[in-house]
């Protein structure tokens, strides 16, 4: 039964004579002792019942069960029987939290173990709730995709947070109105087998994450999310034109693909974070709240599906020559109001594309927003690197910036334009406020050099450029 | 870096407050930092904080943690959701993981008591999380050991306990 029964390589702790000899622990009081096992995997816990007779019946009114598999119980009856024990054995007190695992250890090559590996999840959910759970964490292990079903709706006045992983829901399971204090939902490698909208009055902060880009998204719509603050998208993919939310404030979209331009309405936001998505680039609507922004293109976002394959037509982009640029520049609009941004974006071949969508290259620069708040800024990559005076177009809209980062890590051996454009620089740009600017690069070779002259013409005086290599 | 800490909440944490340990030592914190306690945030609440708070189960050594640890971690609830923080966070980690690693008996005990007393729920429960880590992977002989724990079972009664918990031993 012992998991080290060499005594000589026991994990780092006390020693009986650091000890004095004293058993201290078995004296704190058994609320103090409930917390401690709550931290326990759920059999260690209940391990602790022969220690002595001070700790016989300590684990069946701990309130936090953490259900894992562990070697000598990988067999998935075992497995199962253990947790059908612990629940029904444990004290009829209300559980606080309740995470378990299943078992996919199957010792022959029995067809479908995976119908057993989850037979009683859903029992031992119904029995959490009826436990007053308020965090439930069901996390089923598998290769497959999401072999627990849950086609029933949940129903607890109790329930905060719930956390789902590899678990199939159908439009009734996504109705979360019967859980009237649910605030945190996290699903990871779920699936839904209808496409339909999450319902909760309360949920606050929503995570999903999952691994298949093929299957439907969730968020169609967030209007049946009214409380949501807190979004947060890995590789999902996105196929909605527009996302629209009146009381969402912090908005992380990552590893996604966005099927299309998506319409971000999100009139209260104050953070944003798009890191790494593909497909198009999404279009902001304004944020007056917005207070920081970081945006990473990755090498596979292409703007503007039009400008990609047929460059310099495309209205949206391009403009009817007498507009104002109210739709060209979009996506900077809705960042104009951030104090703190971060734009990055992976050298590559589609990169003249984003640029192109982005209306960074533009002779007439005229329409670009003002970033009227903007203090701290970084750059990145060919943002920095591809055109210079297209940056310095860019920073002459920052009249506040007090803060310039420029990352010249990869790719600034193409800065061809570098010099031609210096001469036009100092024209453009009066960095004002300017208090530090820092130049991060692989090594400080004459680009560096080049840069950092540019922005002494500019008026940024040496002492307050630092240059890391 | 602590002192860092403690100087930005003096700036916006406004009044201070005196907290007396069991040996007379005196510690001057501001309302922020201190109604990270729970017991201390009622006083405070309760108007009963003028002469200083007496800590009669709290000794001198044992407060320095938790001051310590609570101006580091002053302002956290305030800055929620502050991605400007972000680094801070960095350093919250590294002191409590520098914290918890240091904790060995008799101290690790005080601080759970004092942590339970004072009742700092976060303290508490990274002091109680180094106990369980100290339990985690032994044999039930082994966390006898580990914390002298006496087995006064008969051998018949360990039997039978083992026995009726068979499902989760597994024999």
């Amino acid at each position: 039964m012992a998991t080290r029964r060499d005594g000589s390589r026991r994990r780092e702790g006390l020693t009986a004579e650091e000890n004095n000899g004293d058993d201290w622990l078995s004296t704190l009081p058994d609320e103090i002792l409930h917390n401690v096992l709550s931290f326990l995997p759920a059999h260690e816990a209940v391990w602790t019942c022969v220690l002595s007779r001070r700790w016989r019946n300590l684990w069946r009114s701990a309130p936090v069960l953490r259900i894992r598999v562990f070697q000598r119980l990988r067999n998935v009856e075992r497995f199962n029987k253990f947790v059908n024990n612990l629940l029904l054995l444990r004290d009829p007190v209300p559980l606080d939290e309740l995470e378990f695992q299943t078992c996919t250890y199957w010792p022959t090559m029995m067809p479908r173990p995976c119908i057993y590996q989850v037979k009683y999840a859903e029992l031992w959910i119904r029995h959490a709730l009826m436990c007053k759970v308020r965090v439930l964490r069901v996390l089923i292990q598998t290769e497959h995709l999401a072999p627990l079903e849950l086609s029933m709706p949940l129903v607890s006045k109790h329930l905060t947070t719930l956390q789902l992983r590899s678990v199939n829901l159908d439009n009734h399971a996504l109705d979360f109105s019967n859980c009237p204090v649910l605030e945190d939902l996290q699903m990871n490698f779920c699936t839904i087998s209808t496409p339909y909208n999450i319902f909760s009055q309360s949920l606050k902060r929503l995570c999903i994450t999952k691994r298949n880009r093929t299957e439907t998204n969730f968020i169609d719509d967030l209007s049946s999310l009214p409380a949501l603050e807190d979004l947060e998208l890995e590789s999902c993919k996105i196929s909605t034109d527009k996302m629209v939310s009146q009381s969402l404030k912090h908005l992380c979209v990552t590893k996604c693909n966005f099927e299309m331009s998506t319409h971000i309405s999100v009139p209260g936001l104050i953070s944003l974070r798009l890191g790494d998505n593909y497909g198009s680039i999404p279009l902001l609507e304004s944020m007056p709240l917005l207070v920081t922004a970081s945006v990473k293109f990755g090498t596979l976002s292409w703007g503007c599906r039009k400008c990609r394959y047929d460059p310099g037509t495309c209205v949206c982009c391009d403009g009817d020559p007498d507009g104002d640029g109210s739709v060209k520049c979009k996506f900077f609009r809705g960042l104009s109001n951030a104090a703190k941004l971060e734009l990055v974006a992976e050298a590559g071949m589609v990169e003249h594309y984003i640029v192109r969508s982005l209306c960074i290259l533009k002779q007439d620069l005229t329409w670009c927003p003002t970033f009227s708040k903007l203090k701290t800024l970084l750059l990145d990559g060919w943002v920095v690197g591809h055109n210079f005076r297209a940056l310095g177009c860019f920073l002459q809209q920052t009249p506040i910036l007090e803060k310039l980062t420029l990352q010249l890590c990869k790719g600034h051996e193409d800065m061809v334009e570098i010099e031609e454009s210096s001469s036009s620089m100092g024209q453009l740009v009066r960095f004002e406020n300017l208090e530090r600017v820092e130049v991060r690069c692989l090594r400080n070779d004459e680009w560096v050099q080049k840069v950092f002259q540019i922005l002494n013409t500019c008026g940024v005086s040496p002492d307050k450029i630092t240059i890391q290599v | 870096m602590a002192a860092a800490a403690a100087e930005a909440t003096i700036d916006g944490g406004g009044k201070m407050i005196i907290l007396i340990s069991a040996d007379g030592k005196r510690f001057e914190v501001t309302e922020a930092v201190a109604s990270q306690s729970q017991l201390i945030s009622n006083m405070i609440e309760d108007d009963c904080t003028e002469n200083g708070v007496r800590l009669p189960n709290v000794d001198g050594d044992i407060l320095t943690m938790v001051v310590d640890y609570c101006n580091m971690h002053a302002g956290d609830a305030a800055a929620d959701g502050d991605t400007t923080k972000a680094s801070s966070t960095e350093e919250l980690k590294k002191f409590d993981a520098e914290l918890v690693q240091a904790l060995e008996n008799p101290v690790l005990f005080k601080l759970i008591l004092a942590a339970n007393f004072l009742n700092i729920k976060s303290l508490l429960d990274m002091t109680c999380q180094r106990v369980a880590d100290m339990m985690s992977g032994k044999t039930p002989e082994q966390m006898r050991e580990t914390f002298s724990i006496e087995n006064d079972f008969t051998p018949e009664e360990e039997a039978a306990i083992r026995q009726e918990n068979a499902w989760a031993f597994d024999d």
